[in-house]
């Protein structure tokens, strides 16, 4: 074999591995798994997507010289967890968490720093009483005479056509005038696909909900607007009184929901205001494999108010503790004195 | 707003799908019956003749510039290198699969090629490998080269390449910023150069191309926001997409690599193919300075059916 030829063969085996090196020229680098490039990635993935830095008033330049001095090169990875997670926490949004292989950070005091009012046993115990028909996720028991009441857990859980076709074909074949209510509490969100479905199954008409923002640019305030309205259902629809009941871990989609409700004129909201949760959020990978989500949208009610920190209810009501003894929910005791 | 369930195909599914593939379209290169191919030393190919017995017989196309025409199809195994910005800073790698159709037409003086269907799929992790980016893409190209000197061992060409792509990466793990999307038509002004290498006793050559667009139209998901938004009615719809128009540089695609080529079968038959290793590189500039960067490292058989 001439010289040539292993010049050949070497230039042969050495082509992947030539190409593979120039991939480093022709491409930037990828973002180091060091404290400070996770630190600095956490910092400004939030610092482009995140949707509330003005309605909450929080300066992230600022908080970035505050937390970014405690970074060090030699920290651990719980050290470095803490630390963002400290910082992701001045957002105070519940839809804000950096997920780890040992913890998930999150900000809870929506809820935590607000009255429980809603005791699923009391509920169970004392009004559905083992009475209730499963119509799909929704536990449904007529209370009293044209009195309705639907519990809906979370919406998460995929509500169909034919579960609001039965429901709504009961209410109507009920006779007299029926009202229904629609408790909400302690559901944590899901699709706001549901919260639509049902909302359509309770107007005539079509009503303006609010006006969705969606970040569309790096700035704090780059935003695209978009209006969103309530539509009336093609089929069965239930135009009697209704009540929503709301507490503040109705969140996210709830959120939506509730605000979704609140437009139609014959809708009334009792109990707390919701936990709020208006932003849909987005996700990103982090190069440790932590991941990131934050809230990337904004939703104003009709009258320009953010549902983020909440949808206030038309009549406010908590739980008195000596209710709570008697097994008597007041929250379902107003919605009852509505209806009546 | 919750992860929405998507059904995403195993990963071994594609596997298999793509070693069938592979396979299928391998022996169907040695099966194709009753034409002839002789020895050549012209990688611009030959055209078959028929002799006094009827049966086909190779001559050069040096000789004969007459246009011949091809079925090509690419077929090969990859890893895959993908940077895309909106995703995130990561660099993802995997392995993956090409799948090429196309019309190859040659005369002494230009080549012309449609891949009337060309896609590419991989599986890429970062090296954390806590998320897998599922990356799809498919297309349609038509290129269009004409040779600038005839007569010395490297075959110089320059033309242009008119390329429609659309591009899919679905990251599941990523809740409801699950799906960056592009889709780019541009007109592209192409070079390339061939050079033969004698190796083994065999022929080989050694490829590169080099094509950046001039004018184009890309649609896609925004960098911004999330895959899914509140729609006009309350639920939950696709992002709105966005679009622009790009400039000059915008995209830029090389490929470059080394191929040796075989015909099938005995003399009868015309049909051949090249097998060889490619490298691909694709950059393209999108809205507010986020770039898009696939590579390939590819192993690539190309079969040629000869169609006149």
């Amino acid at each position: 074999m001439n010289k040539n030829k292993y010049i050949k063969i070497g230039f042969l085996a050495l082509l992947p591995w030539l190409f593979a090196s120039c991939e480093q020229v022709f491409m930037e680098d990828e973002a180091g798994d060091d404290p400070v490039s996770i630190f600095d990635e956490v910092w400004t993935f939030a610092d482009r997507h995140y949707s509330f830095f003005r309605e909450k008033g929080v300066d992230w330049d600022a908080i970035y010289d505050q937390y970014r001095e405690k970074v060090r090169p030699d920290m651990g990875q719980v050290e470095l967890f803490d630390l963002c997670a400290a910082m992701l926490y001045e957002l105070r949004d519940g839809h804000v968490n950096l997920v780890s292989s040992f913890d998930r950070s999150r900000y809870w005091d929506w809820f935590l720093d607000s009255p429980e009012n809603f005791y699923y046993s009391i509920v169970q115990r004392h009004y559905l009483q083992d009475r209730e028909r499963y119509i799909g996720p929704l536990q449904f028991v007529k209370l009293e005479r044209d009195v309705f009441y639907v519990y809906y857990g979370s919406f998460a859980n995929a509500i169909s056509e034919s579960h609001l076709n039965s429901l709504i074909n009961t209410l109507n074949a009920s006779g007299g005038r029926p009202g229904l209510i629609i408790d909400v509490r302690n559901n944590g969100g899901g699709s706001p696909d549901n919260a639509r479905d049902i909302a359509a199954r309770f107007t005539r008409e079509r009503r303006f909900a609010g006006t969705n923002y969606i970040k569309n640019g790096p700035g704090h305030e780059d935003f695209r607007a978009e209006e969103v309205y309530i539509r009336p259902h093609d089929g069965p629809r239930f135009d009697g009184k209704v009540v929503v009941l709301t507490n503040r871990r109705s969140y996210s989609a709830t959120t939506y929901f509730a605000q979704y409700m609140k437009v139609l004129p014959n809708v009334t909201l009792v109990g707390d205001t919701t936990g709020g949760g208006g932003g849909i959020p987005a996700f990103r990978d982090l190069p440790n494999g932590w991941m990131l989500r934050l809230s990337s949208s904004r939703f104003l009610d009709p009258e320009g108010n953010s549902i983020e920190s909440g949808v206030a209810p038309h009549v406010t009501r908590h739980l008195s503790s000596g209710s709570i003894e008697q097994g008597r929910d007041d929250i379902i005791e107003k919605a009852l004195e509505i209806l009546r | 707003m919750p992860e929405i369930p998507r059904s995403i195909p195993k990963k071994s599914f594609f596997f298999r799908l793509a070693g069938m593939a592979f396979l299928f379209l391998s022996l169907s290169g040695f099966v194709v019956p009753g034409v002839c191919a002789g020895q050549f030393t012209d990688n611009d190919g030959y055209r078959p003749d028929r002799d006094d017995r009827g049966h086909l017989r190779a001559t050069y196309l040096s000789d004969l510039p007459d246009k011949l025409t091809y079925l090509k199809i690419d077929q090969g195994f990859s890893k895959g290198l993908l940077f895309d910005q909106k995703m995130s800073n990561l660099h993802y790698s995997g392995p993956g699969g090409v799948l090429s159709f196309a019309l190859h037409r040659r005369t002494p003086s230009h080549i012309s090629e449609w891949h009337f269907a060309r896609g590419t799929f991989h599986y890429s992790r970062p090296h954390h490998e806590n998320s897998l980016v599922y990356n799809f893409s498919g297309g349609t190209r038509y290129v269009h080269l004409r040779r600038l000197d005839p007569r010395g061992p490297f075959r110089f060409y320059a033309g242009a390449q008119a390329d429609l792509t659309a591009d899919f990466r679905i990251i599941p793990a990523m809740g409801n910023s699950f799906l960056f999307a592009n889709a780019v038509g541009s007109l592209q002004p192409r070079m390339d150069i061939s050079y033969p290498l004698l190796l083994f006793n065999r022929e080989w050559h050694f490829d590169f191309s080099l094509a950046a667009s001039l004018i184009g139209y890309n649609l896609g998901f925004p960098g911004y926001g999330t895959s899914y938004r509140i729609g006009e009615d309350g639920g939950s719809t696709l992002q709105n997409l966005e679009s622009f128009l790009t400039h000059p540089g915008n995209t830029a695609q090389i490929s470059s690599g080394i191929f040796y080529r075989h015909s099938f079968g005995n003399e009868y038959n015309p049909n051949w193919c090249r097998i060889g290793y490619n490298w691909d590189y694709l950059r393209m500039d999108g809205n507010h300075d986020l770039r898009l960067y696939n590579v390939r490292h590819q192993f690539v058989l190309e079969l040629y059916f000869l169609l006149n």
